[in-house]
């Protein structure tokens, strides 16, 4: 739309894909910066979204506002994103002194289950998760990283992240989880995590619940959104305007070839 | 099903249940198969048996009445609610692992 408006030639989105350059030497972390929400027009053909699609990135920041209106503008644009395999919300200008900036982030964490840090004093989050991904693929694949370090020399040109970033994507990535209170983390005695916090720990598996305490196998077909959530719930994805089967179908089918596993727990209810 | 325990028939309360249930399992497991593709794992879960599990917590008497109740809710899984599962769930178009609840001996 500005190109239009100053006279300039439209651009796509693969020609600017095809403008990033990684130097020959490698990279530790790549940034690459989009403008605008995820649904802006980024180029003549493609918004944000289209271009994280092209560029498959290894991790998306959100970069979002602390006050009012942010827990919507994070919840529609994850919803947007959901093509992106690890996203993590960045929320800015954050005052720990305001009660509403910390409430955002305790919801976004607690109930939506999302990665959230704050700017300043959190940025070595971030580096922390970029780290902990290369030791995960370092213990899949021993040697990985030593290959990816020869690797690093004589990097072709490549519009993708260099290989040392590239070797933290692995597949598959979800598990996905569905049902009652057990799948969400209750169990008789104690009750934190439940089996599917363990499922998830012992498979190296990002957990994404769609569990609902009280969940029937009808309620799970036919019931919108999920009216309690344990406070424990581990992984707890949000769905209000839809059914546990049709949220967690939709993911599935967005994130197919990404799916390690999938448990439902039902049946005791009816 | 564990509503059933109340009732003054809990075996034709579970069998009526059971045919929602499997009917209900079918819908949610062709559709989970259709969207994961054809080499997920899905593995479905019963609910544990609460009665059988407190007919040998160690703080609940095992009365008469309870140890029946207990042997009955083995009949339940064994007899009619296993078996619908697995109709419901052993097909080409679903292929789906049912975890099914061990027998776990009744006396003492």
């Amino acid at each position: 739309m500005a190109a239009e408006a100053l006279g300039r030639a439209r651009f796509t989105t693969a020609e600017l894909v095809e403008e990033l350059a990684w130097p020959d030497s490698g990279v530790e972390v790549g940034l690459v910066e989009s403008a605008g929400g995820v649904r802006s027009p980024l180029t003549h053909d493609g918004d944000t979204v289209a271009f994280v699609r092209a560029l498959s990135p290894d991790l998306v920041l959100l970069v979002a506002d602390a006050g009012l209106g942010t827990i919507n503008a994070v919840r529609m644009s994850m919803d947007a994103l959901a093509v992106a395999p690890h996203c993590t919300v960045v929320l800015n200008r954050f005052d720990g002194a305001d009660d509403l900036h910390v409430r955002n982030r305790r919801w976004l964490t607690e109930r939506d289950a999302l990665q959230v840090v704050t700017m300043p004093g959190e940025e070595t989050a971030v580096t922390a998760l970029v780290r902990g991904w290369r030791r995960d693929a370092e213990a899949e694949e021993p040697g990985a990283g030593a290959r990816h370090r020869r690797h690093r020399t004589g990097l072709p040109r490549d519009h993708r992240l260099p290989p040392v970033a590239q070797s933290t994507v692995r597949a598959p990535n979800y598990y996905v989880s569905m049902g009652d209170s057990y799948s969400v983390g209750y169990q008789p005695g104690s009750g934190h995590g439940g089996y599917t916090a363990y499922v998830a720990h012992r498979s190296h598996l990002t957990l994404v619940n769609f569990g609902c305490a009280g969940a029937t196998t009808t309620s799970i077909l036919v019931t919108i959104g999920c009216p309690l959530t344990l406070p424990h719930t581990a992984g707890a994805i949000s769905y209000t305007a839809t059914t546990q089967a049709a949220a967690a179908e939709a993911f599935i089918v967005a994130h197919r070839g990404h799916i390690g596993v999938i448990t439902v727990s039902s049946v005791g209810m009816t | 099903m564990t509503a059933c325990a109340v009732r003054s028939d809990p075996v034709a309360c579970v069998a009526n249940a059971v045919s929602l249930i499997s009917e209900n399992v079918t819908a949610l497991a062709t559709g989970l198969r259709a969207a994961a593709g054809p080499r997920v794992p899905i593995l479905g879960l019963t609910y544990p048996d609460v009665l059988l599990g407190a007919y040998v917590y160690p703080s609940i008497p095992p009365t008469a009445a309870r140890i029946a109740l207990a042997k009955t809710s083995v009949v339940a899984f064994e007899s009619l609610l296993n078996p619908a599962l697995a109709t419901a769930t052993d097909t080409p178009a679903v292929s789906w692992w049912m975890l099914r609840r061990r027998r776990v001996p009744t006396a003492r």
